[in-house]
């Protein structure tokens, strides 16, 4: 908690939220690539002063239905704290990003859920406030 | 007429059943109940939803298409 009081006066005022972040990679990507991708996503969330929560390797998924005629891809999932401009940013790299296949960035409703869920309602709450 | 409508089994919305307020999209297994063979989104007159969380449910669904957790259209049989 102190943690995030900190960031806040960082920022300055800007209001911060809990963003999930979720991204599917190329198949043909080696392991290697992958990982860089990933901390390619994680390291920009870090430029822009956001905090990153958790970070979930779904791996290899068979999509739905097929994308740029690939039948499966590599999905991640980034929870992260942050200012309202990284999405922003976030979608700007994935649109130049060739690997991305596809992408989803949404402000975190998820509480109870998991474990540390208790804690993000709270968080969630305390950046409420000071916009009222 | 009236008979028949008394004797129908009332449905009632399962998530408020169970107390869930945040439909998650990223859960496909719940969201797979809740879409026809074909993909389409399971209309509230046959699942019972209530219209509060058929609207947060529809959300989910799209946001599960997007990123190819669901289909936008099933199999077609002919």
């Amino acid at each position: 908690m102190m943690k995030t009081m900190e960031q806040k006066e960082v920022i300055g005022g800007e209001k911060l939220r809990i963003y999930e972040t979720i991204f599917v990679l190329d198949p043909s990507l080696d392991e290697h690539a992958i990982q860089k991708e990933i901390e390619k996503v994680e390291q920009l969330i870090i430029n822009h002063q956001g905090r990153i929560i958790k970070n979930e390797k779904w791996g290899m998924k068979k999509f739905a239905y097929p994308i740029k005629k690939k039948l499966q891809g590599y999905y991640t999932l980034v929870y992260f704290e942050g200012a309202g401009n990284i999405p922003t940013e976030l979608e700007r790299s994935y649109e130049l990003n060739e690997s991305c296949l596809r992408y989803l960035t949404v402000v975190s409703e998820e509480k109870g859920k998991q474990p540390e869920g208790e804690e993000n309602k709270e968080v969630v709450k305390t950046n409420a406030s000071p916009s009222e | 007429m009236m008979n028949e409508f008394e004797r129908r089994k009332k449905k009632t919305c399962r998530f408020c059943e169970n107390r869930i307020d945040v439909i998650d999209y990223k859960d496909e297994r719940l969201l797979r109940r809740f879409i026809t063979e074909r993909g389409k989104i399971v209309p509230r007159r046959i699942s019972g939803n209530c219209a509060w969380h058929q609207r947060r449910l529809t959300l989910a669904v799209k946001r599960a298409r997007h990123i190819a957790l669901l289909p936008f259209t099933g199999r077609i049989y002919r």
